[in-house]
């Protein structure tokens, strides 16, 4: 017996979920998350998780989900004791330091807080990774994830330096480099993901738009310097307050700034989209990522227009539009043997990303 | 639909060894399952096997990752025997009640005993850690204030309302910023800004401001606060996430009036102890409260200046006692009516003299005068 994937050609995953069936279950959790103070929130991402997965046929077959509310609940306990907690406990120390008069003990603190949640950024998107593809199934097959969060999460931090170094002109080497660190990571079963997206063909792009993006950032400082050089005092003496129409005028500079942002970047996020996916293969199967810049304007205007016009109602949706959007500009082009995607030894983890959670950098 | 017990059903297996799906057909025998595959026939028990609500696809207890996909639903009578995935069994019941008193238990223990608890833990801070944090926040605020006078002033002040054996040491400091403002801080830390002195009218309206400081110090308020922000408050935002963090503000915010009108109780006793007048703190509260609504257009001399309130302004006036239900300081109006009605007819006299009220409110003017580097450490 066969699976369409085995044979040669265009694969297309399918998305069978319909709106109507998502927003009654966005809707049950949400009553039963206000009912338990919050605390139902991680069943209810199992159960939408597991709507997903399961609407989502691959091949013929559909994704499983087989996470657990209950292991989501000890994640967010650990992060508590092993994230939160020690932040709380440095930040006292530095808070007692600075008035005790030893500012270099106080500074040194604060900036070691910085840099340990940069880490653990990283090591969290790794780890939240791992999680969801542990609990992820496919024709009875586990993924997985090989290799270490706490590399990753150093490659993380270089990057980020990197970027910092270069006026965040690195991006696309950054970016394309992480993707490919993350997803070589990545195990289906016993096969290996291939990540080699190549950042070279968007260094192009990207330097026009984040060119243009500062050139226009550093008119928006030098005006916003001007409105407020009168008020701003650096010495800790008092100063007038800025007027509120002086506010309303930064304030409409830093939004009008944001919006130009989003435009100049629209192409060049959707081209790293295509890029980073079309480096990834599995097997004989090479992958893409089909949606242009104006399928990501229709998607965020979409996004919009649902909120607004349903007065925050609509907002339920987001994850299953999100889902729906990723899972439609997917494709796949070749052939995968299954008799080669036997079941992974990497055993999986006990419990789930709730670090991530703790950071909010989860995505789904 | 109607399905002949005797036909076998048809599906594909997967093992969960490798992605290749088997063709396999299943047919009931008494007490469970046979699976036939093109080899070999396996008897699988009914209490072994998980069905699927859709009753399309069939698990194993015992097998994680094995599974057949049937191509139409089991019958129900097959259902009937075996347990139906994601269904609500009787141990979930009983964990889902274990659960649920878990949580009802530990919300009312937080919410009955939450205060008795906090209070507790902000006692017994040592002062040695807390004053150091109380003293890099009033750090944080501006340069502070100090002349020979105003500081023997403040002193003075401090004095009177302590009494002559204070129970604890408490520093105030003065601090050079444009804003009507007083603080209690942790580590027995008060902070009176200049503005407020300045539109202070006599010593005993500002020795009223400082008097509710002083309440607040004994009653460890900032103490708690902190105790409660960094460990209560990030324990329940961890676990219940956003909507828990707006449950928390909500209470921190009652409580927090709660403790303001404590606060302003124990400022009145402070004010009686040491014989000094109520009603100027009143007075103080009053013009505050003018101030705060400034908005009323500018009368038209020569007409009646005093017109009966527009619905307008009932309105707002509706609105901002509203508000006040959910801001953690009570309007400076209900507070004036609180002090105005403390006021007794014992005799009192005033907080500092003459000399004493210029030299602490030329505190911060002479540092002005005078541009160099602010001054760290205010008047202990």
């Amino acid at each position: 017996m066969e699976l369409q994937i085995t044979e040669p050609g265009e694969h297309r995953p399918d998305f069978s979920s319909g709106w109507s069936s998502w927003f009654g279950l966005a809707i049950g959790n949400l009553l039963l998350t206000i009912v338990t103070l919050g605390i139902y929130r991680f069943w209810a991402r199992t159960r939408e998780r597991r709507h997903l997965w399961s609407a989502t046929h691959w091949g013929g077959e559909p994704l499983e989900y087989t996470g657990k509310g209950s292991e989501l609940l000890i994640g967010a306990i650990l992060a508590f004791f092993v994230l939160i907690l020690p932040l709380v406990i440095v930040s006292m120390v530095s808070a007692v330091a600075k008035g005790m008069g030893m500012a270099a003990l106080a500074l040194g603190a604060q900036l070691s807080i910085y840099a340990v949640l940069l880490w653990l950024v990283q090591f969290a998107i790794w780890r939240a990774m791992r999680y969801r593809l542990s609990r992820t199934r496919w024709s009875g097959i586990r993924s997985a994830m090989a290799g270490s969060a706490a590399l990753y999460a150093w490659q993380g931090v270089k990057m980020f330096g990197l970027q910092i170094i270069t006026l965040g002109f690195a991006t696309p080497y950054a970016n394309a480099r992480l993707f490919n660190a993350r997803w070589s990571d990545a195990r289906m079963g016993t096969l290996k993901f291939e990540a080699a997206a190549d950042w070279r063909p968007l260094q192009r792009l990207y330097l026009i738009s984040w060119g243009i993006a500062l050139i226009v950032l550093i008119g928006v400082a030098v005006t916003e310097w001007r409105l407020l050089r009168d008020h701003v005092s650096f010495t800790g003496s008092a100063m007038p307050s800025p007027p509120p129409s002086v506010v309303l005028q930064v304030l409409a500079l830093n939004v009008g700034w944001l919006l130009v942002l989003a435009v100049i970047m629209l192409r060049y996020y959707a081209a790293q989209w295509q890029v980073l996916v079309g480096g990834l293969s599995l097997d004989g199967l090479r992958f893409r990522f089909t949606a242009t810049a104006g399928d990501w304007l229709r998607y965020w205007l979409g996004n919009a227009a649902l909120v607004v016009f349903t007065l925050g109602i609509g907002s339920l949706m987001l994850g299953w539009r999100h889902w729906r959007f990723m899972v439609n500009h997917i494709a796949a082009d070749g052939a995968m043997d299954v008799d080669r995607l036997a079941q992974t030894r990497i055993e999986a983890p006990l419990f789930g990303e709730g670090l991530a959670d703790a950071l909010d950098v989860g995505a789904i | 639909m109607t399905i002949n017990p005797e036909r076998p059903l048809q599906g594909r297996l997967f093992d969960g060894k490798t992605a290749r799906p088997h063709q396999v057909m299943l047919r009931a025998v008494g007490g469970g399952l046979q699976l036939i595959q093109a080899q070999s026939d396996q008897f699988l028990a009914w209490h072994e096997l998980r069905c699927s609500k859709d009753g399309l696809t069939l698990s194993h207890a015992n097998r994680p990752d094995w599974l057949v996909r049937l191509e139409q639903p089991m019958p129900a009578d097959w259902r009937a025997r075996m347990v139906v995935a994601g269904s609500f069994t009787s141990d979930d019941r009983r964990r889902v009640a274990m659960a649920v008193t878990g949580v009802a238990v530990l919300g009312l223990a937080l919410w009955f005993g939450g205060n008795m608890i906090l209070n507790a833990v902000a006692h017994r801070l040592p002062r040695s850690v807390m004053a150091p944090i109380g003293i890099g926040l009033v750090q944080g605020l501006g340069t502070s204030c100090a002349t020979p006078a105003g500081t023997a002033a403040a002193q003075a002040l401090m004095a009177r309302l302590q009494g002559p054996q204070p129970a604890e040491r408490i520093s105030l400091t003065i601090i050079d910023q444009p804003v009507v403002n007083a603080m209690a801080l942790p580590g027995g830390q008060v902070v009176l800004f200049d503005k407020l002195i300045a539109e202070a009218q006599s010593p005993d309206e500002v020795a009223g401001v400082l008097a509710h400081e002083l309440s607040h110090i004994r009653a460890r308020d900032s103490e708690r606060a902190i105790v409660r922000q960094l460990g209560l408050s990030l324990l329940l935002q961890s676990l219940g996430g956003n909507l828990a963090g707006g449950a928390d503000t909500l209470l921190l915010l009652s409580s927090s009036r709660e403790a303001e009108a404590a606060a302003d109780d124990g400022a009145i006793a402070l004010l009686r102890g040491a014989n000094l007048a109520i009603a100027p703190t009143a007075d103080f509260f009053d013009r505050q409260q003018r101030q705060q609504r400034p908005a009323r257009a500018p009368a038209k001399k020569g007409q009646a200046a005093k017109k009966a309130p527009t619905q307008l302004e009932e309105a707002a006036d509706r609105v901002s006692r509203l508000a006040d239900f959910t801001a953690s300081h009570p309007d400076s109006g209900s507070r004036s009516r609180l002090f105005k009605t403390a006021v007794t007819s014992a005799s009192v006299t005033p907080a500092l003299d003459a000399a004493q009220w210029q030299a602490l409110r030329g505190i911060c003017a002479a540092g002005r005068a005078r541009p160099g580097k602010p001054k760290a450490d205010g008047p202990a």
